[in-house]
């Protein structure tokens, strides 16, 4: 229990100030890019040393995390426009995913049913991450770099 | 188990270190009580988050007299960004090009600038031909990702006035002679740059 609570802290801690590293990056470009691949690196890294855990365990320290992330998602999805509640939560999740929007700036400058291409991508971040943590966080040798 | 260290400290480090890269190279920022930053905070001690409070406010401003390159500002109560929230650049035929969050750079109706409870159209002082080029420039950028707090550095981020500030600085025409982190919507509104073609508050 006490194993889990601190790897969900440090993931919060790491994200936290990944928001603010990268986001002030961003005015020195490209080093936001550099800030976001070791961004990905240290969850990486994180994700590694939690293989000897149970995978319910493993589950729930990523729900945790990207709990709020599957929230905002939510609300997004749901289209509520009371108090403009989708676009605030989608302003939100542009924040949230602040260390990793590196990528999608450098992603083709498509459109698709009226959508830029980011917009998909961004909402499918929770899921992403949250498969990529699980696979890092598994027994296997070949993820050996992120030991 | 140094790795363990170095995965917590990393960021606050780095952090650290571009904050101070920028307090450093943009004095002249943090030493203009006018700037956007300290009107951001000063909204925000009123309570003043975001772009306000968004409804259909159904201004009846009339868009006669926009050329394509001309601005158009649009603002909602309690915007945290001064008067105006947003703006975009008319494009012709009853477009505007603008930027937004899940819609990126886009190009949408005009009539959506009935919505706002503050309203302005601005004729930018340049002549057709330099409007056309900058119409051009915001156009090759469509679909570009948003970011509310997009620096002026950089040409991968962008907010719905930083768009239109690079475009026409590509052009000469510098709507920041400031030199701010950011281009807010009132500080178009305020530039020599521009005249005043109408505007309207419901």
């Amino acid at each position: 229990m006490m194993r889990s609570i601190i790897a969900i802290l440090r993931l919060y801690f790491i994200h936290i100030f990944a928001f603010f590293a990268v986001g002030l990056s961003m005015y020195y470009p490209p080093w936001d890019i550099v800030l976001a691949i070791l961004y990905l690196t240290i969850i990486g890294r994180e994700a590694c040393s939690l293989r000897n855990l149970t995978t319910k365990t493993k589950v729930s320290i990523i729900l945790t995390w990207q709990g709020p992330a599957v929230l905002l998602l939510i609300l997004i999805l749901s289209g509520i426009t009371f108090l403009d509640i989708k676009n605030y939560s989608f302003f939100i999740m542009l924040f949230w995913y602040t260390p990793l929007l590196p990528f999608l700036s450098v992603l083709p400058r498509l459109v698709i049913n009226g959508l830029p291409l980011y917009y998909y991508i961004l909402l499918s971040l929770p899921f992403f991450m949250s498969i990529f943590h699980f696979l890092l966080s598994r027994k296997k040798k070949v993820y050996k770099y992120f030991r | 188990m140094k790795w363990k260290y170095f995965n917590i400290i990393v960021f606050p480090i780095l952090a650290f270190i571009f904050f101070g890269l920028i307090a450093t190279e943009n004095k002249h920022v943090f030493n203009n009580r006018d700037a956007v930053m300290y009107e951001y905070l000063k909204n925000a001690r009123k309570g003043h988050i975001g772009y306000g409070f968004n409804s259909y406010y159904g201004n009846d401003i009339s868009f006669a007299g926009l050329e394509p390159g001309d601005l158009i500002l649009g603002g909602y109560p309690g915007c945290a960004y001064g008067r105006f929230s947003h703006a975009g650049i008319y494009i012709g035929e009853g477009k505007v090009i603008e930027s937004f969050g899940d819609l990126g750079v886009n190009i949408q109706p005009i009539s959506h600038y009935r919505e706002y409870s503050e309203v302005c159209l601005l004729q930018v002082k340049a002549h057709p031909s330099v409007k056309k080029k900058v119409i051009d420039y915001v156009k090759s950028y469509e679909g570009a990702i948003f970011y509310p707090l997009a620096f002026k550095n950089g040409d991968r981020y962008w907010n719905c006035t930083k768009i239109m500030w690079k475009a026409y600085l590509t052009q000469g025409i510098n709507f920041d002679p400031g030199n701010d982190f950011w281009v807010a919507p009132d500080l178009l509104y305020k530039s020599d740059w521009v005249e005043i073609i109408r505007e309207k508050s419901v």
